[in-house]
């Protein structure tokens, strides 16, 4: 266990530069997510370039590739003043909440290392791959093309299984116990990222601290082995930095969120859905400004990086693919009240937070309106997005929709949580004053 | 919304003894198959890279069975080519051991009057074949 400590704080300084080049007035806890955040997508783009070149992973190699990349980040990193929350009085008692978030993010990393990763899709899928390319010494594409293997996804992005075997070079071996500690650290990032711009947005850091408590369940909640708690984790840092950037016009702030909005790309074929989402939604919220949408271009390069090989390998994807297209789509449309009722049964994991959001959003709809425009409609598409699936899927509604649902909505409970509390402690009357 | 969302059953494992919870967790994957990753791991050990494994599995239904058989083989016999013996559609497709250096037989022994594979190793529920061509 001490290597893959030793191993993930490694990956947490790698991503320091990184995060001080990219967003120079992150501070304290929001420098700690962005810098665990980015020194992943480091890692894995510096294996999978490795493995386009046709270099055989090492860990020699890696460290040069990646301390290359920290050398040239490190020439633009800039440290700047950052914004310093007030509510001094408050800090003892937000500091005792801040413990219990912390106990619980230690039980967590305890449970996900006591045993080896048990989900399907962990040794079904994202950690098959991730052990097949370290026995390959790098990405094998002959295993993502053979037709033998659709049921791993090869369709899927790869920057999960590549932080699986950046820690796996290491250790020097395979072993599937303290790869856990991944998705305690993807969930720590999560919290932090929601804590710290809690704090800033509401000047209260006990509402801050109550509030990160508070999602500790829907952080944890994403099981440990597969992807969807690293994508909660991309897509929340992405919708938070790119709602600062559209709202207060801050360039650095969106080039961030859009970092981090490819780096979900690169993580699950939501996030790539999530990135045509965000590309709508700020097309609607900038209105006449809709050319400012082409700042969002790091989203898309980083997602590149996959999407284009994944078409030169003509990797399958199950939801478009078949003859039968058209038929099931026609087919599951004659019986749309299946998916209503597909829904009603089988609701989010955490309806309480979910119960909150939505009434919050009923109860503060104009401000929600006139302040949350880019982000709720970021979310409402994304949800179509994820209905449209079922519609186009290979099975009926009621297998989708029970085995994938609570894990979808999961994705965006977080930033729309955030939402709900900021719109909670929100002063209308000031915040009408402020946009006029 | 902290009363709902807050993770009590995390906030308290750090104090509680967690050993039995570490082997319910470990044995929660193969529950019907307790022996199999243990069968997996001793084939993995006496076959080679690039080998080809076959899988026989007393489960003939892929969705009640099989597939969790082919899976998990697959995950634990990485490096070789892994090969199913029942296809998605139940169908068997017992021609494919004809490819197969290795029969991986575990729960169930291949019938005697099979001859194209002899037992090479036999331990934690199952039996190894080897190709005798």
């Amino acid at each position: 266990m001490i290597v893959t400590v030793v191993a993930l704080l490694t990956l947490v300084a790698i991503g320091v530069p990184a995060a001080l080049a990219l967003d120079p007035k992150a501070r304290h806890r929001l420098l700690l997510a962005e810098a665990f955040l980015l020194g992943c997508g480091v890692i894995a783009l510096a294996l999978f370039f490795l493995s386009i070149v046709g270099v055989r992973w090492s860990l020699v190699a890696l460290a040069i590739a990646a301390l290359s990349v920290t050398a040239v980040l490190s020439r633009f990193a800039r440290f700047s003043s950052g914004q310093r929350a007030t509510g001094n009085g408050e800090r003892i008692a937000a500091w005792a909440i801040d413990l219990m978030t912390l106990l619980i993010a230690f039980g967590h990393a305890r449970f996900t290392t006591l045993a080896s990763l048990g989900e399907w899709d962990f040794w079904a899928i994202w950690g098959l791959k991730a052990r097949t390319f370290f026995e390959r010494g790098g990405i094998d594409w002959d295993f993502l093309e053979n037709p033998a293997n659709t049921f791993t996804h090869p369709d899927y992005p790869l920057l999960l299984p590549l932080v699986m075997d950046y820690l796996t070079l290491a250790r020097g071996a395979w072993e599937d116990q303290y790869l856990g500690l991944i998705f305690t650290l993807f969930g720590v990032s999560t919290l932090l990222i929601v804590r710290e711009l809690l704090e800033r947005e509401t000047q209260r850091p006990v509402i801050a601290a109550l509030g990160a408590l508070a999602l500790t369940s829907s952080v944890f909640a994403a099981r440990p082995g597969i992807a969807e708690g690293p994508l909660a984790a991309y897509i929340t840092a992405a919708l938070l930095l790119l709602r600062i950037g559209w709202r207060d016009g801050d360039d650095v702030r969106l080039r961030a969120g859009a970092v981090m909005l490819g780096l979900a790309a690169l993580t699950k074929n939501e996030g790539v859905a999530l990135l045509v989402a965000v590309v709508i939604a700020s097309v609607v919220f900038l209105r006449a400004r809709w050319r400012e949408v082409l700042k969002l271009w790091p989203a898309l390069a980083i997602a590149a990086t996959w999407l284009i090989p994944r078409a030169l390998h003509q990797l399958p994807t199950d939801l478009f693919s078949g003859p039968t297209l058209s038929e099931r789509v026609l087919s599951h449309l004659s019986t749309l009240p299946d998916l209503g009722i597909a829904l009603a049964k089988h609701p989010p994991a955490q309806p309480v937070i979910w119960l909150a959001i939505v009434a919050t959003l009923v109860w503060r709809a104009r401000l929600a309106a006139r302040r949350e425009l880019f982000i709720l409609t970021a979310a409402l598409i994304q949800l179509i997005f994820y209905l449209g699936s079922y519609i186009v899927g290979p099975h009926e509604f009621e297998w989708h929709v029970a085995t994938s649902w609570a894990r979808l909505v999961s994705q965006i409970e977080i930033p729309l949580a955030f939402v709900a509390m900021t719109l909670l402690f929100a002063d209308e009357e000031s915040d009408a004053r402020n946009i006029e | 919304m902290v009363a709902g969302g807050t993770q009590f059953f995390f906030l308290t494992l750090p104090f509680r003894n967690t050993s039995g919870l570490a082997r319910h967790l470990q044995r929660l994957p193969d529950l019907d198959a307790a022996d199999y990753p243990a069968f997996l791991q001793e084939v993995r050990k006496r076959t080679q890279s690039g080998d080809s494994i076959a899988i026989f599995f007393p489960v003939r239904d892929w969705n009640e069975g099989y597939a969790y058989a082919y899976y998990r083989a697959s995950y634990f016999l990485t490096g070789r080519r892994v090969i199913p013996l029942v296809a998605p559609d139940n169908s068997l497709r017992l021609e494919s051991l004809r490819d197969a250096q290795y029969v991986a037989a575990w729960g169930k022994r291949l019938p005697d009057q099979y001859r194209a594979h002899a037992p090479s190793w036999e331990g934690s529920g199952g039996t190894l074949y080897r190709s005798v061509r």
